[in-house]
C-alpha cells in the first residue's frame, strides 16, 4: 500500500496586482484586481514505503509548493491528498508528528538558544521519550559529526554545520516519512557527500520514505532511483532516473580550454567529420555541443587531444533546466 | 502532563532567547528609566499647584507611573511582530510543521520573555525607581495579593490583543499598519501613558467596552487600592473574561487564517 | 509612535490648566516645535540609524568607501524616508494651534528667523545622533544606545525648568537637547530671558556639527583600519 497518495492536486494563488501612480494605488485600496496563478496543476502520484524519490523541475516549477501541500503548510485548491492515511491540511497535528522536514533555506531550529536546548525543547514538542532521544542524539553526533555544535547558539552556526543540526532535528522523533527540500543547497563538497551518506543510511535502516527537491542533479543520481519531474505546475515525467537521462539528455557541452588561441576556421577543419557545435568568448575558450546519440564525447575529445593543446577540459553535467528543456522541446509527455 | 512539559518547554525558550541580549535588555532598562524620570518631573509639574487631579493625588500618581512603568515590561510581548515576520519570510512554515497548538505556543513562548522580564527588568526597575522616586507600598486589604494575579491576567490578555493583530498577516500579508494600530491602542487606552481617568468622559465610556484599559489601568487601581471590593472582584473577573473571548476568537480567526496562507517560492 | 506623545500632552491638558508656569498654548508651542526638527532629521537623516545594521553587519559600507564621496555625507544621503514626514506635520500644526490662540502675530523675518531656528535645531539631533552612531564602529552594538537616546528625546519635548538643576545642565551643555526646541521657541514665545540662549542655538549647532563629524572621520578611519 503506498505511503504518499496525491490525486489531482491543484494549488491556485491570487497574486495581487499593484497599479502604478498615486490614482493607481488609491484605486488598489478600494478595487483589488487579482490574478490567479496555479503552481500546481492536476499532479497525481503515489509513493511505497521506503522509496527515495526525487522530486525535480526549474525554478517555479511548483515543487516546493507541493511539498508544502504535502507536509500540512498550504492548503490544497483541489485535489487529493493522504499521507499514512491522513489528510495532511486536516489532520495538521497527528500528520506533523509522524513526518520529518527540512527546508534548505530555513532552520526549524530557534536562532538564538543553543542547538541542544532547541533539540530539547523538540524532544518535548514531539513527546519523544527520553530514552529513545538519547539513543538518537548519540547516533546523530556519531555519524553528522554535531558533538561539537551542541552548545554554541543557531545563528552563530555555518550553513553546512546549521544543516546537520536540522537533520538531526527533523529525525530526532523518527518519522516514517522524510521531506527535505534543497537540502544541500549552497553547500560545499564535502557536506553534501555526508548528508547524502547519512539519508542513505537513515532511509536502509529505518526504511524511511524520503522525498527530496533539488536543483542539483548529483543529488539525485547518488540518492535517487526514481524521479518526478515537473514543469509549470504540471508532471512531466515520472519513473526511473537513468531512463530519463537517456531520454532526454540528449545534447552535452564539453568546455575546453587551449594553450594556444585558435579560430573558428581552424578548429571547424580539425572536427569536421564530426556533429559539433561551437561557441567562443575568446580565442583560448571553446565550447562544443553535441548530441551524444550522433556523436560520443570521448571522440571529441581524443580528436581535439590529437590535434592540439590543449590546456584543460570539462564536460558539463547535464543541469535539471537542461533536462526539462530536452522533454519539452521533444513535446511529449514521457511515460514510464 | 506531556502537554504540559511541552508549555513549559516553550517558556525555557522565550526565556532562554533572550539571555543571548543582554545588552540590549540593559539599554531598555536605562530607557524606562528615562520615561519614568521624564513622567516624575512632569507629573512634579503638574501637581505644584494642584492637590488632586482626575482622582489622582500626587503621591498615588508616582506610584502609577513607577509601578505602570515597571509592569509595561512584564507585558509586553512582541507576538504579533514575530508572527508578520513568520509570515512574510515565510518561516511561518517551520511552525506550522511543529504538532503544537500555535496560539499557545505563542502565549507560553512570550510567558517565558516575561518571566526574563520580570527578573531582570521589571524587578530591578522597580527597586532602582523606588530609590529615586517616591513610590508607596500596594495599598488596601487585596493590592498586594490581587495585584500579581492582575498582572499575570494582563499578560494574556495583551498576548491575546498582539495574537490577533498577528493573524492579520495572514490575509493582508503586511500587517505593519494593523500592528503600530494596535500599539498606538494600547499604548494610549491600557493606562500606562496616563489614567483613563484624564479622558474626556464619553472616551471613559468608551473604553468600558473595549479590553485595553484592563490591561494596566485595573491592575494599577488594585495595587493603589483605590477600588472597593466588589469592584476590585468585578475587575479581574472581567480581566479574564476578555482573556477568554480573545483566546476562543483567536481560535476561529486561525481556522480561515490557515487557509489564507500563502507562501512563495517554488 | 510620536503621536503617542502627542495624545499624552493632549490628553494632559484636558484636565490639566497649565505646567509650572507654562500654559497650554506655549507647552504645545513648544511641543511641535521639537516634532518639526525632529521630524526633518526622520525624514532626511534617518538612514544615519542604519548604519550598524544595513552598513556595518551586512557589509554595505565597503561599498560607500569605494566612492570618491565623503563616507559621512552619502550614507546620510542615501535614502529618504518620507513616511516620516507625518512627524512634521504635526509638529506644524501644533504650532499653529498654539499661535493661533496666543494671537501672535509673525512678521515675514519672524518667520525667517523662526525657519532658521528650526534647521539649528534639526542639525542639533543630527550632530548627536552622528556622534553615537558613529560608536558602531568600534563597538558591536546593534544601535541599542540610539534606542536610549531616542527615548531621552521625550525630554526636549518639555520646559527646561520643570527639571531638577542637573537634568538642566545636562540637556544645556553635555546633550543639547534643550536647545532642540525649548530655547529655540523663546524666540517666538517672546520670553526675553531666554534671548542669549535663543541666539546660542546655531552656534550650539555648529559647534556639535564640527565635533560630529571629527568623531565619524575617526570612526571611519577605525573601520578602514580593521575592516570589521
Amino acid at each position: 500500500m503506498p505511503i504518499i497518495e496525491v490525486n489531482e492536486l491543484v494549488k491556485n494563488f491570487r497574486t495581487f496586482r499593484r497599479r502604478s501612480g498615486l490614482w493607481g494605488s488609491f484605486k488598489d485600496l478600494v478595487n483589488r484586481k487579482y490574478e490567479i496563478v496555479r503552481a500546481v496543476d492536476h499532479i497525481s502520484f503515489s509513493i511505497e514505503p521506503g522509496e527515495v524519490v526525487g522530486y525535480i523541475g526549474a525554478n517555479g516549477a511548483g515543487k516546493s509548493t507541493t511539498i508544502k501541500m504535502l507536509t500540512g503548510i498550504l492548503v490544497p485548491t483541489s485535489g487529493g491528498i493522504r499521507v499514512q492515511g491522513l489528510v495532511p491540511y486536516k489532520q495538521r497535528y497527528q500528520h506533523v508528528k509522524q513526518i520529518g522536514v527540512v527546508f534548505g533555506q530555513r532552520t526549524q531550529l530557534w536562532w538564538d538558544i543553543a542547538v541542544i536546548e532547541a533539540l530539547r525543547l523538540l524532544q518535548k514538542i514531539y513527546e519523544i521519550p527520553k530514552a529513545d532521544f538519547e539513543a538518537r542524539l548519540k547516533k546523530f553526533e556519531e555519524v553528522l559529526g554535531i558533538a561539537d555544535l551542541l552548545n554554541i547558539p543557531v545563528r552563530k552556526l555555518s550553513l553546512g554545520q546549521r544543516m546537520r543540526c536540522d537533520l538531526a532535528a527533523s529525525l530526532l522523533h523518527n518519522p516514517p516519512v522524510l521531506f527535505l527540500d534543497e537540502p544541500t543547497i549552497g553547500l560545499d563538497i564535502a557536506v553534501k557527500s555526508s548528508i547524502r551518506d547519512f539519508i542513505k543510511e537513515i532511509n536502509r535502516e529505518y526504511n524511511t520514505t524520503v522525498i527530496l527537491t533539488t536543483h542539483d542533479l548529483s543529488d539525485i543520481e547518488h540518492l535517487c532511483r526514481r524521479v518526478i519531474m515537473i514543469d509549470h505546475g504540471r508532471l512531466i515525467y515520472d519513473g526511473d532516473l537513468k531512463s530519463l537521462k537517456d531520454r532526454a539528455v540528449g545534447r552535452r557541452r564539453l568546455l575546453v580550454d587551449f594553450i594556444l588561441p585558435i579560430e573558428r576556421p581552424g578548429l571547424e577543419k580539425v572536427l569536421a567529420e564530426y556533429p559539433v557545435e561551437m561557441e567562443s568568448s575568446n580565442p583560448f575558450h571553446w565550447e562544443f555541443i553535441f548530441d551524444r546519440k550522433k556523436v560520443a564525447a570521448p571522440e571529441i575529445i581524443g580528436q581535439l587531444l590529437s590535434k592540439l593543446e590543449v590546456r584543460d577540459l570539462e564536460l558539463e553535467n547535464p543541469k535539471i533546466e537542461d533536462v526539462v528543456r530536452e522533454i519539452y522541446t521533444q513535446g511529449r509527455q514521457v511515460k514510464p | 502532563m506531556n502537554r504540559l512539559a511541552k508549555y513549559w518547554a516553550f517558556m525555557r525558550m522565550g526565556y532562554l532567547t533572550y539571555l543571548a541580549y543582554r545588552f540590549q535588555v540593559l539599554m531598555s532598562f536605562v530607557s524606562y528609566l528615562l520615561i519614568i524620570a521624564l513622567n516624575y518631573f512632569l507629573w512634579k509639574a503638574v501637581f505644584a499647584k494642584h492637590q488632586v487631579i482626575a482622582g489622582f493625588t500626587m503621591e498615588q500618581m508616582m506610584t502609577y507611573v513607577v509601578i505602570g512603568w515597571s509592569a509595561r515590561t512584564f507585558f509586553a510581548n512582541r507576538i504579533d511582530r514575530m508572527i508578520g515576520d513568520a509570515v512574510r519570510d515565510g518561516s511561518i512554515a517551520m511552525d506550522l510543521l511543529k504538532p503544537t497548538n500555535f496560539q499557545l505556543y505563542h502565549y507560553f513562548r512570550a510567558f517565558g520573555r516575561a518571566v526574563f522580564m520580570f527578573l531582570f527588568m521589571t524587578l530591578p526597575i522597580i527597586i532602582v525607581a523606588s530609590m529615586i522616586f517616591p513610590v508607596s507600598l500596594p495599598s488596601g486589604k487585596l493590592g498586594p495579593y490581587l495585584f500579581p494575579l492582575s498582572v499575570i491576567l494582563s499578560f494574556f490578555l495583551h498576548a491575546g490583543i498582539s495574537y490577533l493583530t498577528g493573524l492579520v498577516a495572514f490575509f493582508t500579508r503586511n500587517n505593519e499598519g494593523v500592528l503600530r494600530f494596535k500599539q498606538l491602542l494600547v499604548e494610549v487606552f491600557s493606562g500606562v501613558m496616563i489614567p483613563i481617568t484624564f479622558f474626556p468622559d464619553w472616551v471613559q465610556k468608551v473604553l468600558f467596552w473595549l479590553p485595553f484599559k484592563y490591561i494596566a489601568y485595573a491592575p494599577l487601581r488594585i495595587y493603589l487600592g483605590m477600588e472597593p471590593l466588589s469592584k476590585v472582584h468585578q475587575g479581574v473577573l472581567l480581566q479574564i473574561m476578555w482573556i477568554v473571548i480573545i483566546y476562543l476568537t483567536g481560535q476561529i480567526v486561525w481556522h480561515y487564517a490557515i487557509k489564507r496562507l500563502e507562501i512563495q517560492g517554488g | 509612535m510620536q503621536l503617542i506623545g502627542v495624545l499624552f500632552i493632549v490628553s494632559l491638558f484636558v484636565k490639566v490648566p497649565s505646567l509650572k508656569g507654562w500654559h497650554k498654548e506655549e507647552i504645545f508651542f513648544i511641543f511641535g516645535f521639537s516634532q518639526v526638527s525632529l521630524g526633518l532629521f526622520f525624514t532626511f537623516f534617518s538612514n544615519l540609524l542604519e548604519l550598524s545594521e544595513r552598513y556595518i553587519i551586512e557589509g554595505n559600507f565597503d561599498r560607500i568607501l569605494l566612492r570618491p564621496l565623503n563616507s559621512f555625507f552619502q550614507v546620510v544621503t542615501e535614502r529618504i524616508y518620507w513616511e516620516e514626514s507625518s512627524t512634521i506635520l504635526v509638529g506644524l500644526s501644533m504650532m499653529s494651534y498654539a499661535l493661533s490662540r496666543m494671537h501672535l502675530h509673525l512678521n515675514a523675518g519672524d518667520y525667517l528667523v523662526t525657519f532658521g531656528l528650526v534647521l539649528a535645531a534639526c542639525t542639533i539631533y543630527l550632530a548627536i545622533f552622528t556622534i553615537l552612531v558613529s560608536l558602531t564602529f568600534w563597538f558591536n552594538d546593534r544601535g541599542s544606545v540610539v534606542s536610549v537616546m531616542l527615548m531621552l528625546e521625550g525630554f526636549s519635548r518639555y520646559p527646561v525648568t520643570i527639571f531638577n538643576r542637573v537634568v538642566r545642565v545636562i540637556l544645556t551643555f553635555i546633550i543639547p537637547y534643550a536647545f532642540t526646541a525649548f530655547f529655540p521657541s523663546m524666540y517666538v514665545l517672546g520670553k526675553n530671558k531666554y534671548s542669549i540662549y535663543v541666539w546660542m542655538t546655531p552656534a550650539v549647532a555648529l559647534i556639535f556639527l564640527s565635533l560630529a563629524l571629527l568623531v565619524w572621520r575617526q570612526g571611519a578611519r577605525a573601520y578602514e583600519s580593521t575592516g570589521s
